[in-house]
């Protein structure tokens, strides 16, 4: 992450003196800070909404019941995952199915909190970690809200015609990340030792 | 179908939790009080992510990153409209919406290009982010493989869009 800021900086620096667009870029800096609180205002409500009702789904047992189902997967798929990183998990990738990103961010939170305990707090990433946000940056899910309503708002005649080729190509996505996850994680470990 | 979604999620989950005997709503606020931390915890990290890609949007990287890639996703037969969007998909999700937007505007959205484009932004994810918040969480700066094979991910992602519009449309 901080090679991210630092070439980030550098680069926008570089390709706005080639393109003389410093004045764009400065103007970018200050005018962030501005987006950034916008889009907390925009998602800080929805994720305290969907923590609430997360919430009373926790305790009235549904959502272990949901783990349940989820659990032969995830137990094949993560290290020794324990039940409660489980559950986390579990609900995440349900909210992320149904398209309630949202309702998913505070569960995928919660998961990474529980494999850093069983990583003991090391302050590194662990195979865990890195394959469940693997698993988040693929956008499985069975209908895509988001771009199926903006193709309505754009005048399309059959929204929805893209669900069927979306779910094959994140599927796609994430079968090749988990494969690349599983042969990174070789080539650090043999690297390490 | 979509429209009774959400309603109904929220009504089942309510309706067992009254079953159980819960007081629903002093668990939701409770819930909601833990959501509020969180999206505390969070906001820093936007913040910095928010500022840096806002400038190397601005300086002009993009579209000098697009002629370099053209080669590279023309043999994917990725029509050259498009670089953009794959490009801005992983690291600007309003950026990437507001491009799609365009897209549809002077191509209809029913057209090949502009099914490819629906379906590469609906296949990934804005992978910087989503890393840079779920790591950030839990104070990880050190995030080893986890971009590399995200990104092979939404590269994959940007491929299988093209093939499968012109296999399933």
């Amino acid at each position: 992450m901080k090679w991210f800021f630092f070439f980030g900086v550098i680069l926008s620096i570089l390709f706005g003196i080639i393109s003389n667009k410093m004045s764009d870029v400065s103007i970018a800096v200050i005018g962030s800070s501005k987006s950034a609180i916008n889009l907390f205002f925009s998602i800080c409500g929805a994720i305290c909404f969907w923590s609430g009702i997360m919430k009373i789904a926790q305790d009235a047992k549904i959502t272990s019941a949901i783990s349940k189902i989820f659990k032969p997967i995830f137990k094949k798929l993560f290290k020794n995952p324990s039940d409660e990183s489980i559950e986390a998990v579990s609900m995440n990738v349900s909210a992320n199915l149904l398209g309630l990103g949202n309702a998913a961010t505070p569960f995928g939170l919660e998961a990474m909190k529980k494999f850093k305990k069983s990583n003991k707090n090391k302050p590194y990433a662990s195979h865990n970690m890195i394959l469940f946000c693997v698993l988040n940056t693929s956008a499985l899910q069975i209908i895509p809200t988001t771009i199926a309503a903006l193709r309505f708002n754009s005048g399309s005649t059959d929204p929805m015609k893209i669900l069927c080729p979306t779910l094959f190509s994140s599927l796609a996505a994430l079968v090749s990340s988990i494969i690349a996850v599983k042969i990174f994680s070789k080539i650090w470990s043999k690297k390490n030792k | 179908m979509t429209n009774y979604f959400i309603p109904i999620i929220i009504a089942i989950i309510f309706f067992v939790g009254i079953i159980k005997n819960i007081d629903i709503f002093q668990v939701f606020i409770k819930g909601a009080v833990d959501g509020l931390k969180t999206s505390m915890s969070i906001f820093p990290i936007l913040l910095g992510i928010i500022a840096i890609i806002s400038m190397l949007e601005a300086s002009g990287f993009l579209s000098y990153m697009c002629k370099f890639l053209e080669p590279i996703f023309s043999i994917f037969h990725l029509p050259s409209e498009l670089i953009p969007l794959a490009l801005l998909r992983p690291i600007s999700g309003s950026g990437a919406l507001s491009f799609l937007e365009q897209i549809f505007k002077n191509h209809s959205p029913d057209s090949t290009i502009g099914l490819i484009a629906s379906v590469m932004a609906g296949s990934s994810e804005t992978t910087f982010y989503t890393i840079a918040i779920y790591f950030g969480a839990v104070n990880i700066s050190k995030t080893k493989y986890a971009l590399p094979a995200a990104l092979i991910g939404d590269f994959v992602a940007m491929i299988m869009s093209v093939i499968s519009v012109n296999l399933l449309c």
